[in-house]
């Protein structure tokens, strides 16, 4: 009887421990990096690392990470049956790791993008720019950041 | 902050003024919104102040949507977007923007294309 009760007991305290931390996650508010990134990936058939399609063009280092401008060209066709279709930015270090998706087809007829960003820290931002097809190509580079953009 | 929030500046313009039938023009679409992250304290209150974001930004050509952009807290509060378009006729481009709280701003611009 002692036993059962101590393996209900704790039973309900591991369910009660469990539920606070899926709790504590979902009110946090938080998308962390890997999340993110999963989310951008999903489906995918291949995925091009460090791609040299990707021009990227962000500062080195910013002052405050409250306007950082971040500039995407990549050489892709764009044409009817093969184009890039979503572009995002993540950031690794930031709370919400997500920063934007761009949604585009073939009429944009240029995979490009100009955004501003908040950055928390020193941390990479990561471009994935995904085609209709199941291609991901991805880049990213490192931005010091002296006084946090997201406090 | 979201109650007295008036969102009212906004634009939506071309870089290039003389656009050419085919031409693919690259489009600025700009405006500014608090963007709280829902993890910074109020300064005067000391309280946690809640979310308050633009959650996406839309495209329309002649009322026909072009491309769309999805937001996170991580947008800069100064909200500048620049995305290409290629452009065959004279007509009126609009972005629209909403935020988690279900405003809305919506901008428009008419464009010229010589033949």
């Amino acid at each position: 009887m002692e036993r059962r009760d101590f393996l209900k007991n704790s039973s309900f305290a591991a369910l009660s421990l469990a539920g606070v931390d899926i709790f504590a996650k979902n009110v946090s508010g938080k998308i962390g990096f890997e999340e993110a990134y999963e989310d951008a990936i999903k489906g995918v058939k291949k995925i091009y690392k460090d791609s040299e399609k990707i021009k990227l063009k962000i500062p080195k280092e910013v002052k405050k990470g409250l306007v950082v401008p971040v500039e995407v060209d990549i050489d892709y066709p764009m044409k009817e049956d093969r184009y890039i279709e979503h572009i995002y930015i993540l950031a690794t270090k930031n709370p919400v790791a997500k920063i934007i998706k761009a949604n585009y087809t073939f009429i944009n007829a240029k995979a490009y993008l100009f955004v501003n960003i908040k950055l928390s820290e020193t941390q990479d931002v990561a471009i994935l720019a995904r085609s209709n097809i199941g291609e991901i190509f991805e880049k990213r580079k490192r931005v010091k950041v002296a006084i946090s953009g997201c406090s | 902050m979201s109650m007295g929030f008036k969102w009212k500046r906004g634009v939506i313009k071309p870089l290039k003024k003389e656009i050419k039938k085919g031409d693919v023009v690259i489009f600025t679409a700009a405006t500014y919104h608090p963007m709280d992250s829902g993890f910074q304290k109020d300064k005067t209150t000391n309280k946690i102040k809640p979310k308050f974001f633009v959650k996406e930004l839309k495209i329309f050509f002649e009322d026909i949507l072009v491309c769309s952009f999805d937001f996170e807290v991580s947008a800069s509060p100064k909200l500048v977007v620049k995305f290409p378009l290629r452009v065959f006729k004279s007509g009126r481009i609009k972005a629209l923007w909403e935020d988690n709280l279900g405003n809305i701003l919506s901008k428009s611009v008419k464009i010229s294309v010589q033949n």
